[in-house]
């Protein structure tokens, strides 16, 4: 006599009451190929890793049983042939890691139910909140992007940036200069300043 | 100069406790890559023998849907 465990996907548009009777059908299954059904346990609907039969989200549940290694094969064929079942895996476990659930099926399978509603609903109020966040990294974002232009040439201690630097600082001093006082005579020593400047 | 050892330990030879199998998909997860490759034991530092299981345990995982097979690289 050996231990096993059966985790099945049961489609997804199934509904508690019959979700119920797909479960307990299983189970009647298992026991006419020779097996006994210990404990089983609701996961409830998660996402797929990948599309099955066109189905993007699943209902898992996890059997565990004992009995003879024909009744496996017997399962697995009584499984395959079932439409509501999307995929299935028989894997051989120790008697240890038989699970001891006290919960009916019904109150799993509510309790998991609305869990995946509060689940849906703390996510659509975290999606508003994560749009918001985004909205304040990207702000910020193209405010340091905007910053560096003007500083950029300050930070690098190398030759060349250091006097542009200077040389537009040069340029933006007369230019007030300039722009205080007439705009007549004294704007051309400040062409030649910068004249020098640009030179250097 | 202190002495660094550069030899790594493997996770589940640390933690006796922390057993390998497909139904916590969320550790396996740690151990494949966002294209759902498996990650090589030198690079996690997993020894051989757990590497071996965490193969198995990633292979069962994706045969019932909770890890991917392949995940598009367009779609990260």
């Amino acid at each position: 006599m050996n231990y096993y465990e059966t985790l099945y996907i049961v489609h997804p548009a199934l509904e508690s009451g019959r979700l119920k009777d797909i479960i307990l059908g299983v189970e009647e299954n298992l026991k006419k190929s020779g097996g006994t059904p210990l404990t089983t346990e609701f996961w409830g609907k998660r996402k797929l890793a990948f599309f099955i039969e066109k189905q993007k989200y699943g209902t898992y549940v996890l059997l565990q049983f004992n009995g003879e290694g024909k009744c496996t094969s017997d399962f697995a064929v009584e499984l395959e042939h079932n439409p509501n079942i999307l995929a299935h895996l028989t894997t051989v476990i120790e008697k240890d890691a038989v699970k001891e659930i006290e919960e009916d099926l019904e109150t799993q399978i509510a309790g998991k139910t609305r869990e995946i509603e509060k689940a849906e609903s703390t996510s659509e109020d975290g999606k508003k909140e994560t749009t918001e966040t985004e909205t304040a990294t990207e702000a910020a974002v193209t405010e340091l992007n905007t910053e560096p232009e003007g500083t950029a040439p300050v930070r690098s201690e190398e030759g060349e940036p250091a006097e542009k630097a200077e040389a537009t600082k040069a340029e933006e001093t007369t230019t007030d200069e300039s722009a205080a006082e007439d705009n007549t005579e004294t704007q051309e020593p400040a062409k030649e300043e910068t004249a020098v400047s640009e030179e250097e | 100069m202190a002495f660094v050892s550069n030899k790594r330990i493997c996770v589940f030879c640390e933690n006796a406790e922390q057993k390998i199998n497909y139904k916590e998909f969320k550790t396996l997860r740690k151990f494949i890559t966002d294209q759902g490759k498996i990650i090589p034991g030198h690079v996690t530092g997993v020894c051989s023998k757990h590497q071996r299981h965490l193969g198995k345990a990633i292979k069962q995982a994706r045969n019932i849907a909770l890890l991917p097979y392949s995940v598009d690289p367009r779609h990260f």
